[in-house]
Order: structure tokens, then sequence, then C-alpha cells
């Protein structure tokens, strides 16, 4: 126990030494004040991200066709390809 | 009103559940039919929940490419209705989601993915939290630092899983170089994700680090948290974690355990 308090006050005492923290503002820093409601990059107001969607840009009646492509096509490949479903194999990478 | 309330409501069934539009609905188009304006409006209402998942799940849609990625979400909006009339609080139950997804069932680390990716969602939205104040920290009498409470910014969030989701995740970010090569032997992952200057950050923390973080984050006093975290790490480092995460601007505030 007199180890750990040994520890503790070791940390606590060299984060107080460093001065990081308030003393440096370096956390918040209020030369970068955020707008209240800002979005995230490329999202803005109704059109919520930075595809071509908005409150008014679907003009179509549909356009999602139903079919479902059963395969994911996307970077997912890289990432080491399909892997066991099964939990309890270990996952391993795809070449 | 009731009346007002009555016709919103046979709306929103039109829209959503696919329901007959009610003959209240205004019929005076020149252009359009009401089966067709109805149909317009649905595929906005669609669009609209779908860019709002795509803006959440960014690093989900490369994984596994934007038709897939439409497609999921299709049934994601199908299955769960948005309750908040701000978008960015749309998308929580993705993990869980993608978990019972068949068609991306062969993609193991994906619900764990969208799990880090709501946690950053979540962190850029999150309220601001001052930096830790350290003259007050350094009023306390040191023999009482192992009562200290320890307080972590509501941006804070950590991520465990099995996969390596905190590489899955860098790989994925703009600028990130596009030839990449994920480890899959490299063993569990803690992801912690913290905000500093507006920007979203994640980053790995050893096993023994993010143990004790859990037990900070749980409301655990530092002289407990830190001797639970020694019993299973002897050679776990304090000082280090202690170091990082402050320069992090993960902790945030501290109390006393006793008052």
């Amino acid at each position: 126990m007199n180890d750990q308090h040994t520890l503790i006050s070791a940390a606590i005492t060299s984060l107080l030494a460093l001065g990081i923290g308030t003393s440096s503002g370096s956390a918040y820093a209020t030369d970068h004040e955020k707008c209240f409601g800002i979005a995230k990059a490329g999202q803005n107001g109704c059109n919520s991200n930075k595809s071509k969607h908005s409150c008014a840009g679907h003009s179509k009646v549909d356009n999602d066709p139903n079919d479902f492509i059963v395969v994911p096509e996307g970077s997912c490949l890289k990432v080491g390809g399909k892997l066991e479903s099964d939990e309890d194999k270990p996952a391993t990478p795809g070449k | 009103m009731p009346a007002l309330c009555n016709d919103l409501s046979s709306f929103a069934r039109t829209i959503v559940h696919g329901e007959e539009p009610s003959s209240e609905i205004d019929t005076n188009y020149t252009n359009y039919s009401v089966a067709v304006a109805v149909g317009v409006y649905r595929n906005n209402y669609r669009g609209n929940l779908h860019d709002a998942l795509a803006g959440a799940y960014p690093v989900i849609e490369q994984l596994v490419g934007k038709d897939f990625f439409r497609r999921m979400t299709r049934q994601f909006i199908g299955q769960h209705l948005s309750r908040s009339g701000n978008l960015h609080h749309y998308g929580a139950e993705m993990s869980g989601f993608v978990a019972e997804f068949k068609p991306a069932q062969d993609l193991v680390y994906l619900p764990d993915v969208a799990a880090l990716e709501w946690a950053c969602h979540c962190a850029y939205f999150a309220d601001d939290a001052a930096a830790l104040d350290l003259v007050k920290l350094a009023q306390i009498p040191p023999v009482q630092y192992s009562e200290l409470i320890l307080c972590t910014s509501p941006a804070c969030h950590l991520v465990r899983s099995r996969f390596p989701i905190a590489a899955i995740w860098h790989a994925h970010q703009p600028g990130a170089p596009g030839d990449f090569h994920i480890d899959f032997d490299c063993g569990s992952c803690n992801a912690l994700v913290c905000r500093k200057n507006d920007v979203v950050m994640v980053f790995e923390l050893a096993e023994a680090d993010a143990a004790w973080l859990q037990g900070i984050q749980a409301g655990i006093s530092l002289g407990e948290a830190t001797a639970a975290t020694l019993e299973r790490f002897p050679n776990f480092d304090l000082q280090a974690v202690l170091l990082n995460i402050v320069t992090q601007g993960v902790l945030v505030d501290f109390s006393m355990a006793n008052h």
C-alpha cells in the first residue's frame, strides 16, 4: 500500500511539475472557437453530408434499387478479405 | 389541432411504412399524381437519413463500398426511426444492426468498427470541457491523492475490440495512403477516442492502461483503480498513462472520494 501511495504521489507530482493542462492552455485553446451548431466537415444545414442529396435534392421517386448486392465490394477486400464468421476462429489476414 | 395531428400521423405512416396515402392529402397537382408526389417525399426522407448515416459512418461506407452501404442503410432506416429533430443523433444502433446483418457476416470486425465510428461521431458533438485545473490539483494534500475521483471529458470514449479497429480506422481517414496492410494477428485493440482543438483523434492504449482508464471512467478512486490494475498488470506505468491522457485532454476535472 505504501509502495502504491508513493507511486501515485510520484505520478501526480510529475503531472504538476510538467504543468500541462491549464497552465499551458493546451487542451482547448480559445483561438479555435467552435460555432454553435456547426456541422462536421462537409456536412451542412439540411444537406447532412457531402453527397449530392439535400432537402430538395431527391427529386426521384426512388433512387434505391430493392435488390441487395450480396457481396461488399469496398476496401474490406484489402482488410483481410473474407474472414471466418465463427466467433472462436482467429481472424487471419487475407493476401 | 387533433385534426392536424391525425393528418400528420397518417402522412408519416404513408412515408415511413408505405401505407396508402390518406384521402386528406391535397391532390391539386398538375404535374404529379399523389402516388408520385408521395414517392418523391419518401425518397427525400430516406435519402436524408442515408446521408446522416454516411456522415457518421464514413469508414464503414468505404469498407463495404457505396452500393452495399446504401442497401444496408436502407434496411437500417426501415428498422430504426429517427427519434430526434437533430439528424446527428441518428444511427446509434448501427453496431448492433451490422452484427445481425447477414450479407456482412463475413466482415467480423465491422460491428466494432461501427462502434468506434459512433464514438468518434459522439466525440465530435460532445460538450466542450475545460482543461484539468492543475492549480486546483496542486492544493490537494499528497496523502489524499488515492482518494481522487478523476473525471473524463464527455468527448472521451474507450472502445475495446478483439480486432485491430484503430488501425482500420486510421487506414480510412482522409489523406491516409490507399495502400495499407492490417495485421489481424496483432491481438485486441483498446481504442481511445478523444477530441482536441475540435479534432477527433483515435489512440491505442495498452491493455493495462485501458483497464485502468475503464476503472476511472466507472468512477472508482485513483487509489482503487491503480491497485486493481497493478494486481493484473504489475508493470503498469501510472505516471506515463496519466501524462499521456492529460496531454490529450482526456481528464478534465476531479473530486474527492470522501466528499
